[in-house]
């Protein structure tokens, strides 16, 4: 198989400046991870586009570090195939036009900031100037401090540096603001959101449905080894659910659950909490009904919870 | 990260020579081995000792048959000092890497492992020859007196088998765990002293630690080193560059197939 039959040759017309080809950035059929009885990732199909950012989405242990590991060729699915930028993914020719940050890796503690990203860079035959990469990452100033030095935050910019130094086509990130402040992580929502401005294809994983809102163009979100949902931002909230309703009534939870736009409905005692993604409807038939109905409150619902019932809902 | 970014994303970047990484790798080796003292001091400082408060009194001393217990000190410590090179600046390193997730990261990166490990190579010469060197200043200052040729072929011939004897650094460093890798390589480094010769000449133990001795690679190296300064041990030059040659490329042989097995494990 020659590299050319394995990219294809078609140049993709929408953005001229970039080198991307037909294939897709990243294809992933029917990709099953199995470590001894545990499936880690059970039949995974996937495609990524050129110039989208894609989150996935989950709670840990769902999978998502063995998907970026299969996808990153560090590690060989039991079923399925794998292709990134149309090659297999340890393919020289595919490591050279990808970055990543990785979420247990190291380097020598030893050697400085600038050396680590000028020894990097020469790893790439074509890679952004030293200065540059340093400038992006936030690590001004920090070019002549020992690696081992670093603190926890600072690590993981120099992370970022790493994964950005050869210029790459697809930036993976697995996990990038762990350990970061509110502020800190902020930035970086901003530095990813820019290389994703200038062409750069973004795949990253994260817990935080925050997070996969605030930079994703698209969710993808994953729980026991399997695609649940799949969507814009927008489409992964209301599947989620939008809004509680708490009230106090004396209604059955099964008829009030088989409303149009009620996701789930829980009662204690007297009171009723409806979970409902067109709260305005259920509202009105609350108060349009026969039953005496008093102690409304309506809440947006916090994108963490939403994101849960999102996961318990799909362990059913 | 500051305002900055916009502009700096889209500026080019530049083209780099392929090469240019094998040399910076290699450079970034022995940066950080330069900067971890403690590592220079066990494996560089620690033959020069040994060699000073055993040799420095009696290195002049003439062997009855020709040679000087200069000569030998020189010889055996040389041995010593470049198989601690590799076990530590390979195999100690190495397990350390895989613990911290370097591997990992390299592994994402064009680099080909075998420019990555042969970088480690590049140190273990640089540092093997620097101990080499300094032996054998420290054998001319105290009196083991040899000609410049001589002394040329036989730090070559020393140079040699310590990359012979660095495979067995990486198979340390792909099978041991970072916590016992100190502990595997002193009970490695120890026996294959003892059958180089660091603590008593070899040919006086008993004829049973003798036989198993010359089943060990130190064992042939240190009396082919040893003949050529003119000692006279029973060397046969075919005999012992074969089993030195050979448990090099069985050593490496055996560490290229542990790599390949364990690669998507161990180090992903």
């Amino acid at each position: 198989m020659t590299i050319a039959s394995l990219a294809g040759s078609a140049p993709f017309d929408a953005t001229p400046a970039f080198n991307v080809t037909s294939a897709p950035v990243v294809e992933l059929r029917g990709a099953t991870k199995r470590y001894g009885a545990v499936e880690a990732l059970r039949g995974i199909d996937l495609v990524i586009q050129p110039g989208e950012i894609t989150a996935i989405l989950g709670p840990n242990g769902a999978g998502k570090t063995t998907a970026l590991s299969l996808i990153l060729g560090l590690r060989s699915p039991t079923a399925g195939t794998i292709r990134l930028l149309g090659l297999p993914p340890e393919h020289p020719e595919a490591r050279a036009r990808v970055g990543a940050m990785l979420q247990e890796s190291g380097v020598p503690p030893m050697l400085t900031v600038g050396e680590l990203v000028e020894l990097f860079s020469s790893y790439y035959p074509h890679s952004r100037r030293t200065a540059d990469v340093i400038a992006a990452a936030g690590l001004t100033g920090l070019e002549g401090r020992r690696a081992g030095r670093l603190s926890g935050g600072q690590r993981q910019r120099l992370f970022f540096a790493l994964a950005l130094c050869g210029d790459p086509e697809l930036v993976i990130l697995d996990e990038p603001t762990t350990g970061l402040d509110v502020e800190s992580r902020r930035h970086f929502w901003d530095v990813v959101t820019e290389l994703a401005a200038h062409g750069t294809t973004v795949l990253f994983a994260t817990h935080l449905l925050e997070e996969a809102d605030a930079l994703a163009t698209r969710i993808v979100v994953i729980n026991h080894g399997r695609i649940v949902r799949d969507g814009t931002p927008a489409q992964v909230k209301a599947q989620a659910g939008g809004k509680t309703i708490h009230v106090r009534a004396d209604l059955d939870p099964t008829l009030v659950a088989s409303w149009p736009g009620v996701v789930r409905v829980e009662r204690t005692g007297s009171r009723l909490e409806i979970v409902a993604t067109d709260a305005e409807a259920v509202l009105g038939r609350l108060f349009g009904g026969a039953t005496h109905v008093e102690e409304v409150t309506v809440e947006e619902r916090a994108l963490e919870t939403a994101f849960l019932d999102l996961v318990k809902e799909t362990e059913s | 990260m500051n305002t900055l970014t916009l502009a700096t994303m889209a500026r080019p970047g530049v083209d780099r020579p392929p090469l240019r990484s094998f040399a910076l790798q290699a450079a970034a080796e022995l940066r950080r081995h330069l900067r971890a003292p403690d590592f220079a001091m066990a494996a560089i400082a620690l033959p020069l000792f040994f060699y000073t408060i055993i040799g420095m009194s009696r290195a002049a001393e003439p062997v009855p048959g020709g040679g000087t217990v200069g000569g030998y000190l020189v010889v055996v410590f040389s041995i010593f000092g470049v198989l601690s090179v590799s076990l530590s600046g390979i195999g100690h390193t190495i397990a350390d890497e895989r613990a911290r997730g370097d591997l990992r990261l390299v592994r994402v990166t064009p680099l080909p492992a075998a420019a990555y490990l042969a970088a480690k190579l590049v140190f273990v010469l640089v540092a093997s020859t620097a101990i080499i060197v300094l032996l054998g200043i420290e054998g001319a200052a105290t009196g083991a007196r040899l000609p410049l040729a001589t002394w040329l072929a036989t730090a070559g011939l020393l140079l040699a088998g310590s990359l012979m004897l660095s495979p067995i650094g990486f198979l340390v460093g792909f099978l041991v765990r970072p916590g016992s890798a100190g502990a595997v390589n002193l009970l490695i480094l120890m026996p294959l002293s003892l059958t180089a010769g660091v603590f008593m000449d070899i040919h006086e133990l008993p004829a049973a630690v003798r036989q198993i001795a010359e089943l060990t690679p130190t064992y042939h190296l240190s009396i082919l080193a040893q003949s050529m300064t003119g000692l006279p041990v029973p060397a046969q030059p075919i005999v012992d560059v074969a089993w030195v040659v050979g448990w090099g490329i069985a050593s490496a042989v055996a560490a290229l197939l542990i790599y390949r097995r364990f690669v998507g494990r161990q180090f992903a």
